[in-house]
């Protein structure tokens, strides 16, 4: 058997391998890797709001000032946008954070505070438990959830969580990811300590 | 820019199935292959004006594909472990020859890569080198030990068929 027979088997063998992603499906991944290359760029050159973003998320940053000022720099300079395995977060075009959540299975409470952080938002993450103020159910916050193609949308205005609060998020994933009833968010002045517990307030 | 895409899509009509069949040759995971290589192919889309400079696009793909394999083994170690599916069957259903891929996925990784290319890309040594990011002996003694492992094994496969 010569090595061209072997090579004609091996072609043979795959003659009905096809790749059958559209084309469009293809460019349209292309592109928007493109943009976020793109605003990485960007990104890198104003080094002042990254700088700010990143002294946000250090612990001990947490001067009334700091936050307004990591605010007001992802938004208005470059468009910031955190990709990770289970879920994206990006500001939309009316300046809210906006989260999709892919693959709930895969979302590390850390990582989702980190995102916000990015976004000048500090964020609590917990999963399956629920923080608020007992005392006052009032400082709960209202986040629009959706279920779209990409995953469960949920957003959140940067200017309700204003300087000197903290988003407490409670994430309770189940399959297919969450539901309007599977998510918690709060809002509360950091003179306030939480209590954390079983799922009670669902929004 | 559209002149830019149609150009794209001409080399993705042309180049897409010969480099399935080589991430698929180097997998043995249709699936994993089919994500790999539209991966690969997105980032050369996003790339587009330089790899089209490129001397073998294809092997630019490739290249790519391999690469984004091993970043996300390494990424998926983190992560929950991936259930996997009945690979037989999927390699079936992709429209491989069962029993020529059992036989060549008992072939080292490094020396499926090397055949593929030759027989697929028909990439002489030195581009097979380069697009491995091995040196060009070495992708020669692969590709004469992936032949005579071949040659064996088909030989002993058609022997039984014979027999029976």
């Amino acid at each position: 058997m010569s090595d061209d027979q072997i090579y004609g088997m091996v072609r043979e063998s795959m003659a009905d391998v096809r790749m059958r992603r559209p084309v469009d499906e293809i460019v349209a991944a292309g592109g928007r890797r493109r943009r976020r290359q793109r605003m990485l760029a960007a990104g890198a050159v104003s080094g002042l709001a990254a700088s700010a973003a990143l002294a946000l998320s250090l612990p001990g940053a947490s001067s009334p000032a700091a936050p307004a000022t990591a605010r007001s720099g992802p938004a208005a300079s470059t468009p910031v946008r955190v990709q990770l395995a289970g879920f994206t977060a990006g500001l939309d075009q009316f300046g809210n954070i906006e989260v999709v959540v892919a693959r709930p299975e895969l979302v590390v409470p850390r990582d989702l505070e980190a995102a916000f952080a990015k976004f000048g938002v500090r964020a609590k993450v917990t999963s399956g438990k629920q923080c608020d103020d007992p005392k006052n159910p009032g400082n709960t916050l209202h986040a629009r959830v959706v279920r779209a193609a990409a995953g469960t949308v949920w957003d959140v205005s940067p200017k309700q969580v204003p300087p000197g609060a903290t988003l407490y998020v409670g994430l309770f994933p189940r399959a297919g990811g969450y539901a309007l009833a599977d998510l918690t968010i709060t809002v509360l002045p950091d003179s306030v300590k939480p209590v954390c517990g079983p799922l009670r307030n669902p929004y | 820019m559209k002149d830019a895409q149609t150009e794209f899509a001409g080399f993705y009509a042309d180049s897409r199935d010969e480099c399935m069949r080589v991430v698929l040759a180097s997998t043995g995971d249709p699936v994993l292959a089919e994500e790999l290589v539209a991966e690969a192919f997105a980032r050369a889309w996003s790339s587009w004006p330089s790899v089209r400079r490129h001397p073998v696009p294809p092997a630019w793909v490739i290249r790519t594909a391999l690469n984004v394999r091993v970043s996300r083994w390494r990424r998926r170690r983190r992560e929950v472990e991936y259930t996997g599916q009945d690979a037989a069957a999927a390699v079936e259903a992709a429209g491989v020859d069962a029993a020529l891929m059992q036989v060549l996925m008992r072939l080292p990784v490094r020396q499926r890569e090397v055949i593929a290319l030759r027989v697929f890309l028909d990439l002489d040594t030195e581009r097979t080198a380069q697009v491995l990011g091995i040196a060009a002996g070495t992708v020669k003694v692969h590709l004469f030990r992936a032949v005579a492992a071949l040659r064996e094994q088909l030989i002993t496969t058609h022997g039984r068929e014979a027999d029976q």
